[in-house]
């Protein structure tokens, strides 16, 4: 149905916000290719009128906790596991443009 | 006999009559996994240290004796939380990470007495069959090192097998606890969808993933399970149904059974020793007082690429949260945000899981979704009928749980497609939501363990437990055996 070819991939790296090394960049088109052709036979299944499933649900609703507030992670802790953190924020590199524009 | 070869159950009543102490259990699995493991490598980490101190706490007071699993080795696959012990899915991107809370199902064992042994290896982010996409090299199988220990729960397949732990905890997103199991030579539970909290387990494909338990024997299986299951407040997803004891119907034999066989599913493509084991076990069950009823499941042929879609697209989103920001590694190149997402996502993951996000994320795509996505939830709904049908003339669907017995190192790792056919049995279960459970039923003439699937209702892991049991009984397979040390050949 589709071709997977490299214009594609380049694209699928801006969703999935990862920048592929060059050498990844023919393997992964040659495997994606495949795999997709692999799943094109679900094109061969009459679906019409089929529910989709998006999740299981084996009991009719899933109980609720009480509505009260419970201790949640510690900040401190949490914040030391970050490559870059202040006291209180994850810190990141600015946003716009390059770090040595400034 | 050595310690670290006694089933659970049996270490269970050494410990409780007082002929052994925790100290002896967990020095006995600490000894096996230093002599053993530099060749097996079922573990990334061995929390010698901790393990053995929790060990005397627990032999000084003594309190063991009335716990479920008190003193009792058990190793975790390391995509679990544990407060502060260094957690990597297999993976480069979680760094030096060390989660500030230990995930329910862990909780539940450290309370019932069990000693943490170590964090076992893994297929990256549990995607795989082999443990070959580890990021810090494969496990091998304890029966044959020169084979894969199957995945993606390898290391924990291989930690049991080899006599490192009485239980070890996997996850099983496609059948990456029962394939393991059945390439091992143990017993691997996927329980029902729900049964087990998730909470504190890095997710892969949050519709799919179920976690269960390894161990030598179906007996053992029943009192982990016993412990594991039951609601939890912090896993949205977690069933009330009630636990019942998974122990209590396993010496009922087969007798009176209906076991539900789908021959028209099976195909040609299964390896001929494993069908000769299979079909041997049809006959033992027949033989034990079952009856055997054809089944079809008309769509389950299309479990395969209805999964990896649905699996893969939820996969891109939940291994969205890994961007070098909040924990884990960061490029250090990186000096503006979107290059820390796309540089640290580059450098973190590999390649098997940037193919999973880039499918899942393809399916997903504006154009796709409905062709893709949409169909593949269809075609999940129609494998829920199939299941649905087959057990109104059956209590338990019994199949292959590998088309193969354990394979070569590297023999798949360069086709993804051929490594995926792995799971072509185990896949539908996922699917569906239901439990199944990989059991030893044969070995190969290689000295290659063979596993039978089996599959019941949800939330009826107890018939599943008693046919599995009954199996065991008479399978050609020493029941409870640990691997033999020796040489792969």
């Amino acid at each position: 149905m589709t071709r997977i070819d490299r214009d594609v991939v380049h694209h699928l790296e801006k969703l999935a916000r990862i920048d592929l090394k060059p050498e990844e960049v023919d393997t992964i088109t040659e495997q994606l290719s495949r795999i997709v052709t692999l799943v094109e036979a679900l094109q061969k299944v009459d679906v019409t009128g089929i529910e989709p499933t998006q999740g299981i649900a084996h009991e009719a609703a899933g109980p609720l906790r009480a509505d009260v507030v419970t201790p949640g992670l510690d900040r401190a802790t949490v914040l030391a596991e970050a490559p870059d953190a202040t006291k209180e924020f994850f810190r990141v590199p600015r946003v716009l443009g390059r770090g040595d524009e400034s | 006999m050595s310690l670290s070869d006694l089933s659970l159950t049996d270490l269970r009543a050494s410990l409780v009559k007082g002929d052994v102490t925790p100290v002896d259990a967990v020095d006995a699995a600490l000894a096996v996994a230093k002599a053993r493991d530099s060749e097996v490598h079922a573990f990334l980490d061995v929390h010698s240290d901790a393990a053995r101190k929790r060990a005397r706490e627990l032999t000084d007071s003594g309190a063991y004796k009335k716990l479920p699993l008190g003193g009792v080795p058990v190793a975790i696959k390391d995509n679990l939380c544990i407060t502060a012990e260094k957690l990597t899915c297999g993976s480069h991107i979680l760094g030096d990470y060390r989660p500030p809370y230990t995930a329910t199902a862990v909780e539940k064992l450290l309370a019932a007495g069990a000693v943490v042994v170590g964090k076992t290896n893994l297929d990256e982010f549990a995607m795989g069959s082999s443990t070959e996409n580890s990021a810090f090299g494969p496990s091998k199988n304890p029966w044959d090192t020169t084979r894969a220990p199957g995945g993606s729960s390898g290391g924990s397949a291989a930690a049991v097998a080899a006599g490192m732990a009485s239980a070890a905890l996997g996850s099983d997103t496609g059948g990456s606890i029962r394939q393991p199991a059945a390439f091992c030579g143990v017993v691997g539970v996927k329980p029902t969808y729900g049964r087990v909290s998730r909470y504190g387990l890095v997710a892969f494909a949050s519709s799919l993933d179920q976690i269960g338990p390894f161990t030598r024997t179906v007996a053992d299986a029943a009192l982990v399970l016993n412990t594991l299951c039951g609601h939890d407040a912090r896993d949205a997803t977690s069933a009330s149904a009630p636990v019942p004891d998974f122990t209590a119907v396993l010496g009922q034999g087969l007798r009176g059974l209906r076991v539900g066989i789908p021959w028209t599913f099976l195909g040609d493509e299964i390896d001929a020793e494993v069908r000769a084991a299979f079909d041997r076990t049809v006959d033992a069950v027949k033989r034990e007082g079952a009856t055997v009823e054809e089944i079809t499941l008309e769509y389950c042929d299309k479990g395969l690429p209805a999964y990896y879609v649905v699996a893969n697209a939820e996969a891109s989103a939940n291994l969205a949260r890994f961007d070098g920001i909040r924990y884990g590694y960061r490029a250090p190149e990186a000096d503006n945000l979107n290059d820390v997402y796309t540089h640290s996502r580059r450098n973190g993951f590999g390649a098997e899981v940037k193919r999973r996000i880039f499918l899942g994320t393809y399916a997903l795509s504006a154009g796709y979704y409905d062709a893709y996505y949409r169909r593949a939830q269809q075609v999940r709904t129609l494998i829920i009928r199939d299941f649905a049908r087959a057990f109104e003339r059956c209590d338990v669907v019994m199949l292959p749980t590998a088309p193969t017995t354990a394979f070569k190192l590297g023999a798949k790792s360069d086709d993804p497609i051929l490594m995926y056919l792995n799971d072509v049995f185990t896949i539908p279960v996922n699917l569906a939501g239901l439990p199944g459970m990989s059991v030893p039923a044969g070995m190969s003439s290689e000295g290659l363990p063979i596993g039978v699937q089996l599959i019941s209702r949800a939330f009826d892991e107890s018939t599943m437990l008693r046919a599995a049991a009954g199996i065991e009984r008479v399978a050609d397979f020493p029941t409870g055996a640990v691997a033999p040390a020796k040489k792969g050949r």
